[in-house]
């Protein structure tokens, strides 16, 4: 441990009152946050031989964190009234803030943290107590508002709640989402990462459903732009709840996505089906940590990488078993495309099981696009760029075509379209 | 001399696919309305001519010319070569997963108008002759939203080639074993396709180990190939002579 590194040391000196006394007219969180703070600038950053985060340099991400966070600015979000506005629910974050137009519904609160202080604390306070993570803990330091949808028992609600992250610009941010489904109740969201330049996001999302609820989370990271986009999202499934998650990441500085999931109640699942397209020289991280605590749960992880030029991918996944689990089944795919002799992928799929009575696969495959394909398609007069483009499209509707809801798969498409650039 | 316009005309052709020599000297003439029938045993050397004709990267021509419509097909790539009319029915067609039947034959077809500077093909018009062409091919409507040949059979992989044939209408069809696998139901409905494309601009070469193809498309000439090169040509009587005396009485000569 000698030669491991300690946040402090990435802070200039001049900088460490700084963020010990942020939010001055907040008090409460004043005190929460020094202690916080305190804490976490003995952390050790974590090297690259931790497992977890062998295939992610975290400690730029950090750097520029600290760095950026002195430039924040305070500038709003304005309006554009010509702005089109579907039946969807859009929420906007910029610069801290949460905003929408109009009257949001009264499942939806956005969070002052200069106003909402015991339910910030509560929120706050109880998170700390069972995260110990280093995105979880620069979210914190630099917590600003929060967003918090909450349904009650039986709703169900059938409009999307957008979630659009704006670009932002030279800024260190900290979004906090909480989203908790009563019992018998359902909800569509959909969070997109408008790419922002020179910027680092620390996002904590909170999941929780208590028991016979859906959630559908839907969730779009555009290319960051000399940025890094961090996420630690903790998921807590009640008994026959499910959630499904679908995701599209096209990659940043440092894209690294903490995806913990607690499968609590009897017959809970979660399903989650997510595309990651980095090019250039970015890079996209996928850390799964899914735990079966109860019986009859599911899991169903498929995860497909297009990777080009010399970015690089990684995804570790590990799929928990405990001990009274029986019937449990869990699925964790990982299929890698290579557009290029440079782009890196490192995939571990990690099953860890205590139960006899269980049905669990795992699997992970790299490859490049198939010359056999490419021929067939180009002897039917289709030239070299267009089959390639087919090939790639093929590959990731498996993913696609798996999101039942029209509007959002045709959203997914046109991204994954935009974000491939095939030679 | 015939008379005939000539469509194809191979001469002197070496073709290699590694570093082995597969196709040697190799002469072969095709004029417009002809359906040739090539056949030989097993390793003789059929399905790289077939490689050579549709421009397959791994076949390598190391000698002598083919000239398509008085173009040198040997400087085309693999799409033009299609564009220009040639079609390469697979011995073993590609399945693709995810890429459905009619996305991908839309695209070859706007890719031909596009070479022949004619507008994209019309949703109505495409989705009416790929039904019409579906239903002579025995093909079911939900195949066609499917992955290309995914998950099909050997049998309806078969058909699906002969649809995007039907589809493309090239000039020259190069058939490769597209009867291996097939039952008679098939084999009748493959035919059927097959004969429908032939006429008086269209040419076809249908390579086939055995005669039973034959019964039900006329060839005007059959060649028999052995060691990369036609050792043998004749009428449609020298496939039921190949049939009877299999081809050891000509490849031992």
């Amino acid at each position: 441990m000698a030669n491991e590194r300690i946040i402090k040391e990435l802070v200039s000196p001049n900088d460490l009152d700084y963020f010990s006394t942020i939010n001055q007219e907040n008090s409460w969180l004043n005190g929460y946050n020094k202690e916080s703070y305190l804490k976490l600038l003995e952390r050790p950053i974590p090297s690259n031989k931790k497992e977890e985060w062998r295939y992610t340099k975290i400690s730029e991400a950090v750097n520029q964190f600290f760095l950026k966070a002195k430039e924040n600015k305070t500038l709003s979000y304005v309006f554009d009234k010509n702005e089109s506005i579907d039946d969807d629910i859009h929420i906007y974050f910029y610069n801290g803030t949460y905003y929408h137009q109009g009257e949001l519904p009264s499942y939806i609160t956005t969070l002052k943290i200069s106003q909402d202080h015991p339910y910030f604390e509560s929120k706050i306070y109880d998170d700390n107590k069972v995260k110990d993570c280093l995105i979880n803990d620069l979210n914190t330091i630099l917590l600003s508002d929060m967003l918090s949808i909450e349904t009650k028992n039986n709703q169900k609600i059938d409009k999307m709640i957008r979630i659009i992250n704006l670009s932002h610009k030279d800024c260190a941010l900290s979004p906090r989402i909480s989203v908790k489904l009563a019992s018998n109740s359902s909800l569509k969201v959909f969070e997109h990462h408008q790419a922002s330049e020179s910027s680092v996001l620390n996002n904590n999302i909170d999941i929780h459903l208590e028991e016979n609820s859906t959630l559908d989370y839907f969730k779009l990271i555009d290319k960051q732009i000399h940025s890094h986009d961090l996420t630690s999202q903790k998921i807590n499934i009640g008994e026959n709840s499910c959630v499904n998650l679908f995701s599209l990441d096209s990659g940043a500085d440092t894209s690294r996505s903490n995806i913990d999931v607690e499968l609590n109640g009897d017959n809970s699942a979660i399903v989650i089906n997510a595309l990651f397209t980095p090019s250039e020289a970015l890079h996209s991280g996928n850390q799964l940590k899914i735990n079966h605590n109860a019986k009859g749960t599911k899991s169903s992880l498929d995860f497909r990488g297009i990777l080009d030029d010399s970015s690089a991918g990684v995804f570790f996944g590990k799929v928990k078993v405990h001990k009274n689990s029986s019937q449990t089944i869990a699925n964790m795919s990982n299929q890698n495309l290579l557009l290029s002799d440079y782009a890196k992928i490192s995939t571990k799929p990690i099953l860890e099981i205590y139960n006899d009575d269980v049905e669990c696969s795992h699997s992970a495959t790299s490859g490049n696009l198939d010359d056999d394909k490419i021929f067939y398609i180009k002897s039917r007069g289709i030239d070299e760029k267009s089959a390639k483009m087919f090939l790639v499209q093929s590959f990731a509707a498996k993913i696609i075509d798996k999101i039942k809801h029209a509007n959002m798969r045709e959203t997914f498409n046109n991204h994954l379209l935009k974000s491939l650039k095939i030679n | 001399m015939s008379t005939k316009k000539t469509l194809l005309s191979i001469e002197n052709l070496d073709a290699s696919i590694g570093d082995k020599n597969i196709i040697k000297n190799l002469n072969l003439t095709i004029h417009y309305g002809e359906t040739h029938a090539i056949m030989g045993p097993n390793g003789s050397g059929k399905s790289t001519l077939a490689k050579a004709l549709a421009g397959h990267p791994d076949c390598e021509i190391t000698k002598g010319s083919i000239k398509y419509k008085d173009i040198d097909l040997l400087t085309l790539p693999v799409e033009e070569r299609s564009n220009e009319g040639l079609f390469l029915g697979f011995q073993y067609p590609i399945e693709i997963p995810g890429l459905s039947n009619s996305v991908f034959l839309k695209a070859a077809i706007n890719a031909k108008n596009k070479h022949q500077e004619l507008k994209d093909v019309s949703a109505t018009d495409f989705i009416k002759e790929l039904k019409e062409n579906a239903d002579m091919m025995g093909i079911n409507q939900s195949f066609l939203s499917r992955g290309v040949n995914e998950g099909y059979s050997g049998g309806e992989k078969k058909r699906n080639e002969i649809l995007q044939m039907l589809m493309l209408k090239p000039t020259l069809s190069v058939l490769d074993e597209t009867d291996s696998g097939l039952d008679i139901d098939s084999m009748k409905i493959v035919s059927k396709g097959i004969n429908s494309m032939l006429g008086a601009n269209t040419s076809s070469i249908v390579i086939t180990h055995y005669e039973r193809l034959l019964k039900y498309i006329k060839p005007d000439v059959v060649h028999v190939f052995h060691n990369g090169t036609i050792i043998k040509s004749g009428d449609h009587m020298l496939a039921r002579e190949l049939e009877e005396k299999g081809y050891e009485w000509l490849t031992n000569e």
